[in-house]
């Protein structure tokens, strides 16, 4: 970077700081135009002038090497260890595959087979795209980095777009990664995936090289993660699930105003940070995967994650692997400092799944709690008094019938509901008293 | 052909008495003969039927034989061959004369002779996209055929929007959705614009004027994305009468254009009454209400079950009409079936009322001119204009509403008591001999051509020395990236900013802003709407707001969160709002001063503020009462121009004669300097100044209507000796002696000769002649 650059950036960091700290990183989302690109700028500016001295977690290898694949396109490669990134360890292949059977596979990319008849989707590729906005025909990705696992590294490689004329060069050099690949992105269903879609359309470079499968960590994260006041950002995931927070990252919404910066000044440092943003992002899914999977399994790393257990729970029990379901919860449980337990739509699920495990009675207690907590859901009714009156307790099967005639008396949607339940209590009561009305209580 | 779009009559609504008999009568009422100013007599027409032709795709012919079409009409079938030798068509027939099958006929047979073809339809409004879908699906139910139709507004949920744009092989649209949502999307249209071979484009004469400039240019960014996937489709383009169709369809499109104006449809006869209600005062210059005298005919027809509708020009009107129509009607429990049809009511509202009529259900309707636009009610019998509307063109739509294929209807023209309305009134043969009015767009504009050049610049890059409908736009591509918008690299012009071009690019001038209004008496239900201008004059603290027949007191105008509480009352009155509007010049750019005359050029605001109300007793029209409004004023900075005359000019004029004169000036500007910017003269504002706040002399402002100003007042500025040359020129070869709405204005009643002013006036200034050619060319007044 030349002196006066470097001037300029100390100058308006200087006024940057002057600011509070979160003063320009957060703005409406109709703030659009110049005034915010500008600010941007600003913001990009203050990251491409810290980084080299700023504080740095974690701190990253150089690239093991720097190639020109073709002309005006540059490729960066990574080569990271185990423990370089926090959470990033050598697994397998296996773990993405795992995860992907465990969730399905997210739709918009179009998937060759089925979760279930999965055999074998390719190999996983992590990808991650920086472009120059958010969204439309004016969208450029100017940064893919790509990460997959070869002989116990990660490696990942970037190409970098340093002429938009090289655009079809890059896009073909993206070609053999993508196609067929087990792809895994963090909201590429919405976002990355449609962006390159477009961009082989608008380039002309040929078709979309359709992935085998592709599993979007973002709908992963949302799913496990269901809470009130949770958002899913790959930096929330970062600290919620691997335990730290970025430093010196610079923020998303910087990227596009650097790259244009680095196409009018043509100084590569600028775009520095950005290349290590992308790099921490792709590193993250991996790390990322491994954590979900475990968690997935109840496996040991998920013990500190109460809510992300009950969500994976719920996905087990709703592709009726009820086994795993339990497995989870019961670890979701133990974990001494949650309230998670006490939730209503924990104890709903706990007992549905003890139930279709065949523990009745457990499930039947579970239940019974929740009717005497006035909590139990309008649909277990018939089921717990189904439950009472085949173990020989056809008192108790009537009581929970009556109770639950008397709680949806007011309402006037579950008319279905109630009818079933008004023939199942006078089947009972004709069976016990020989009467198909209801006994008059003495008072 | 069977008469197919006539409704189907419910029993109930028999005739009692023909139409005749009731224009019998009224010929034979002195009252009413009195007022009678013209009775012309159009002939009915036979209609021409062609043959269907037989290399039609069989299930399309199997759907017009299902809906009883045996044969097509002579327009039809001359779109169908025009269209199928490649020709671009601009249709231009009346209402109800099946205009719809011109353009899908062709556009069906394509698409079912080849599955892969699409086409793209572009619709005004979203009710009339809807309108279309239906008629698209009842064609395709008729004939047994697959089609992939789809609208794609802002009303179409996700999941068919995806659906759409993968499947959809007739899209159904509006421009402000292709200029926002499918154009700067379009690699995800690729199936679409691959594909393209048709787009059709109905109710053109909508795009006029600087609406028109913004559509063109949409519809070069839709051409240059074409191009990118190498499609080439045909134009079908509809529109109702304007004066100037084949030229209107270049502007839009920048390609030629064959012309199908002769209707081949059966036209039944149809008597035309120009109506002046009875004078009240004996000079004449007070007379009975238009609204008074619409009603008073209306209720004639409408007791004899006979289909009527009254426009009338403001919403405050249409509930009036509504209110004193049924309360002429003499069963209550036909009350329900008249009704009032405006911009404000709820879109199922609206639906529910369009079905109501065309099935026959409804008996009368009283509707503001947002039925003068192609909505399908069915063709009606009697039709009441309350006022003149302003426009010729719009004087034949809205009266072509009534008109059967056979039998009888019957159009009424009630004058107002504006001098324009007494001057039409009483001049029926400058009405009949006057041709509809020029639609005009400048595509070329360079403020609104520089904002979709943006646009399209995201959508694709520019390449070098790439024109844009013929510009060389290199001077704006550089600019944008002087100001780091664009990137220039390798011979193309990249995007380079993180912002969405087409977002901050609004078509239309008026903001989608809008009050609701709450009905705190039933549950706190939202009975309507109103638009963001007019919440101030309708829906104040203390108003009466009416709406569909009722009333309602508004309680309480929440301006902030845009609600009005009202309550439902039964009162006698209802009330009416002024509006006081001033224009103050904010900073003064140009000035020159030539010709004997000065002018400027700059900034302007022009305010807005609603000041008071009156209630006024339904019938008598009494003033009963009156308060203050309290809102806040509503302003719009923009440009302007304005001339102002030297003293000696006017000679020993009096303030009163100079407010005329500039009045009569004022009018004259607003309609011919649109003939030179090219745009409608809605697109420009007005204003006088008899001691103008510059220089204490007499001042005509005109100024863009549009925040911001696109730039109509800066050449009108350029060219202003040219405009005022027209201007007199105008005036001199009007045949009128007093003055007519072709030039200075009509006549006031009480007023004093104001042509013969104004042509004195004008005749005094050093003005260019008109014969040199040099017109259109503004730059040397540089």
């Amino acid at each position: 970077m030349d002196p006066k650059t470097i001037e300029r950036l100390r100058e308006i960091i200087a006024s940057i700081e002057k600011r509070s700290p979160t003063a320009g990183t957060r703005r409406d989302k109709e703030d659009t135009g110049l005034n915010q690109w500008a600010e941007l700028e600003h913001e990009a500016a203050q990251h491409a002038a810290c980084l080299p001295s700023g504080a740095v977690c974690p701190s990253f290898p150089c690239p093991t090497s720097v190639t020109a694949p073709a002309p005006g396109v540059k490729l960066l490669t990574y080569r990271l260890s185990p423990g370089d990134y926090p959470g990033l360890e050598d697994h397998s292949a296996d773990d993405v595959l795992n995860l992907l059977l465990d969730v399905g596979p997210s739709s918009g990319v179009r998937v060759s087979t089925t979760s279930r008849e999965l055999q074998a989707p390719g190999s996983p590729v992590f990808l991650d795209l920086e472009t120059t906005a958010l969204g439309g025909a004016g969208n450029l990705p100017f940064l893919a980095g790509l990460g997959y696992w070869s002989e116990g590294k990660f490696v990942v490689k970037q190409f970098l777009l340093e002429q938009r004329s090289a655009e079809v060069s890059m896009l073909e050099n993206l070609t053999p990664d993508l196609r067929s690949s087990l792809l895994v992105t963090f909201n590429g269903k919405c976002f990355d995936v449609p962006v390159l879609r477009d961009r082989f359309v608008l380039s002309g470079a040929g078709p979309f090289p359709v992935p085998g499968a592709h599993l979007d960590l973002y709908s992963v994260a949302r799913r496990l993660g269901r809470k009130p006041g949770y958002t899913w950002s790959l930096g929330q995931c970062e600290a919620r699930y691997l335990g730290f927070y970025r430093t010196g990252d610079i923020s998303s919404r910087a990227v596009p105003a650097l790259y244009f910066m680095y196409e009018r000044e043509r100084d590569e440092s600028i775009l520095s940070p950005v290349l290590r943003h992308n790099l921490m992002d792709v590193a993250a899914m991996a790390s990322l995967v491994g954590v979900f999977c475990d968690i997935m399994r109840a496996g040991p790393r998920s013990v500190s994650h109460p809510e992300a257990l009950f969500g994976a729970a719920r996905i087990h029990a709703a592709f009726k692997r009820y086994d795993r379901a339990k497995a989870c919860l019961e670890a979701a449980l133990a974990y001494p400092f949650s309230t998670i337990g006490s939730t209503l739509e924990f104890r709903h699920l706990l007992a549905d799944v003890l139930w279709k495990l065949g523990e009745k009675q457990s499930a039947a207690g579970i239940m019974e709690n929740l009717m005497r907590d006035g909590c139990l859901d309008k649909h277990r009714y018939a089921r717990l008094s189904s439950y009472y009156e085949s173990s020989g307790e056809p008192r108790k099967a009537l009581d929970v019938l009556e109770f639950a005639l008397d709680k949806l008396a007011q309402s006037v949607d579950d008319g279905k509901i109630v009818e079933s339940l008004r023939r199942k209590a006078s089947r009972l009561r004709k069976r016990l008293y020989g009467i198909p009305l209801r006994r008059v209580s003495p008072e | 052909m069977v008469d197919r779009l006539s409704p189907s009559r419910s029993p109930e609504t028999k005739m009692k008495r023909g139409i005749d008999d009731i224009l019998t009568e009224l010929r034979s009422d002195p009252r009413f003969v009195q007022g009678i100013r013209a009775w012309r007599h159009l002939p009915p027409s036979p209609g021409d039927y062609r043959e269907i032709p037989d290399d039609i795709f069989p299930a399309l012919k199997q759907a017009l034989t299902a809906m009883g079409i045996e044969k097509l009409y002579s327009h039809q079938l001359e779109t169908w061959n025009l269209v199928r030798s490649g020709r671009n068509v601009v249709v231009l027939t009346p209402t109800a004369s099946g205009k719809t099958l011109c353009y899908n006929l062709p556009v069906l047979d394509t698409i079912l002779k080849d599955p892969s073809a699409r086409a793209l339809y572009l619709f005004p409004t979203k009710a009339l996209a809807q309108d279309q879908l239906d008629e698209l699906n009842e064609l395709k139910l008729k004939g047994g055929f697959e089609l992939k139709s789809f609208t794609y507004d802002g009303d179409t949920p996700g999941h068919l929007r995806r659906l759409a744009r993968e499947v959809g092989q007739v899209i159904v649209t509006n421009p402000d959705m292709l200029h926002q949502g499918i154009l700067p999307h379009h690699p995800r249209w690729v199936g679409l614009f691959q594909s393209l071979r048709f787009v059709v484009i109905d109710e053109i004469h909508n795009y006029r004027g600087v609406f028109g400039a913004h559509v063109a240019n949409v519809l070069r960014r839709l051409q240059r994305i074409c191009r990118f996937y190498r499609s080439s489709p045909i134009f079908i383009l509809a529109s109702a009468t304007i004066a100037n169709p084949a030229e209107l369809a270049r502007s839009l499109t920048g390609m030629d254009f064959a012309v199908v104006d002769k209707s081949g449809a059966p036209l039944g006869e149809k008597d035309f009454v120009f109506y002046n209600p009875p004078a009240l005062s004996p000079d004449g210059s007070i007379r009975q209400s238009a609204i008074a005298a619409a009603t008073r005919l209306a209720s004639r027809f409408v007791k004899e079950g006979i289909q009527t509708i009254v426009f009338a020009r403001s919403r405050i009107s249409v509930e009036l009409l509504v209110q004193y129509l049924r309360d002429s009607h003499p069963l209550r429990t036909e009350r329900e079936r008249i009704q009032g049809y405006r911009g404000g009511y709820l879109p199922n509202e609206r639906r529910a009322i369009e079905k109501a009529l065309r099935e026959g259900e409804i008996l009368g309707v009283a509707a503001t001119n947002a039925l003068e636009l192609g909505i399908d009610i069915g063709s009606l019998d009697c039709a009441i204009l309350a006022g003149y509307p302003g426009t010729i063109a719009s004087t034949w739509q809205q009266a072509g509403r009534a008109g059967r294929r056979k039998g009888k209807s019957v159009a009424f023209l009630v004058a107002g008591q504006s001098p324009l309305d007494q001057f039409i009134i009483n001049h029926p043969d400058y009405f009949f001999s006057q041709p509809p009015e020029y639609a005009l767009v400048n595509p070329d504009n360079r403020y609104i051509m520089g904002e979709h050049v943006k646009c399209a610049a995201f959508e694709l890059p520019f390449t070098d020395g790439e024109s844009f409908g013929g510009n060389d736009v290199s001077e704006i591509l550089e600019e944008l990236e002087r100001s780091g918008i664009l990137h220039h690299s390798g011979g193309r012009w990249h995007w380079s900013n993180q912002s969405f071009p087409a977002e901050s690019v609004s078509l239309r001038s008026a903001t989608n802003e809008n009050f609701v209004v709450v009905d705190v008496s039933s549950g706190n239900q939202v009975i309507g709407e109103v638009d963001w201008s007019s919440a101030p004059l309708l829906i104040h603290d203390e108003a009466i707001y009416m709406h569909r027949g009722q009333q309602y007191h508004v309680l309480k105008l929440d301006y902030a969160a845009q609600k009005a509480y009202v309550k439902k009352v039964n009162v006698d009155y209802y009330t009416d709002a002024s509006l006081a509007v001033s224009v103050r010049v904010i900073s003064k750019d140009a000035e020159k001063t030539e010709g004997g005359f000065s002018a400027g050029f700059g900034e302007l605001s022009v305010t807005a503020i609603a000041t008071i109300f009156k209630k006024i007793k339904f019938y008598t029209q009494e003033n009963v009462g009156s308060g203050q409004i309290h809102l806040p004023e509503m302003t719009m900075h923009t440009q302007g121009m304005w001339v102002s005359l030297p003293e000696e000019v006017l000679g020993e004029a009096s303030p009163d004669e100079i407010g005329e004169v500039l009045s009569g000036l004022g009018h004259l500007l607003v309609n011919i300097a649109p003939l030179f910017l090219m745009c409608d003269p809605q697109d420009l504002g007005v204003a006088v100044e008899v001691r103008s706040l510059l220089d204490g002399s007499p001042t005509v402002y005109i100024y863009d209507a549009y925040p911001g100003g696109v730039g109509l007042s800066e050449r009108a500025f350029a060219l202003s000796r040219y405009i005022l040359a027209a201007c007199y020129e105008a005036t001199r070869s009007c045949p009128c002696t007093e003055g007519c709405p072709g030039c200075v204005g009509p006549r006031n009643a009480a007023g004093k000769n104001v042509k013969h002013l104004v042509m004195k006036a004008l005749s005094s200034l050093e003005l260019p002649s008109l014969e040199d050619g040099k017109v259109c060319d503004g730059s040397e007044d540089h």
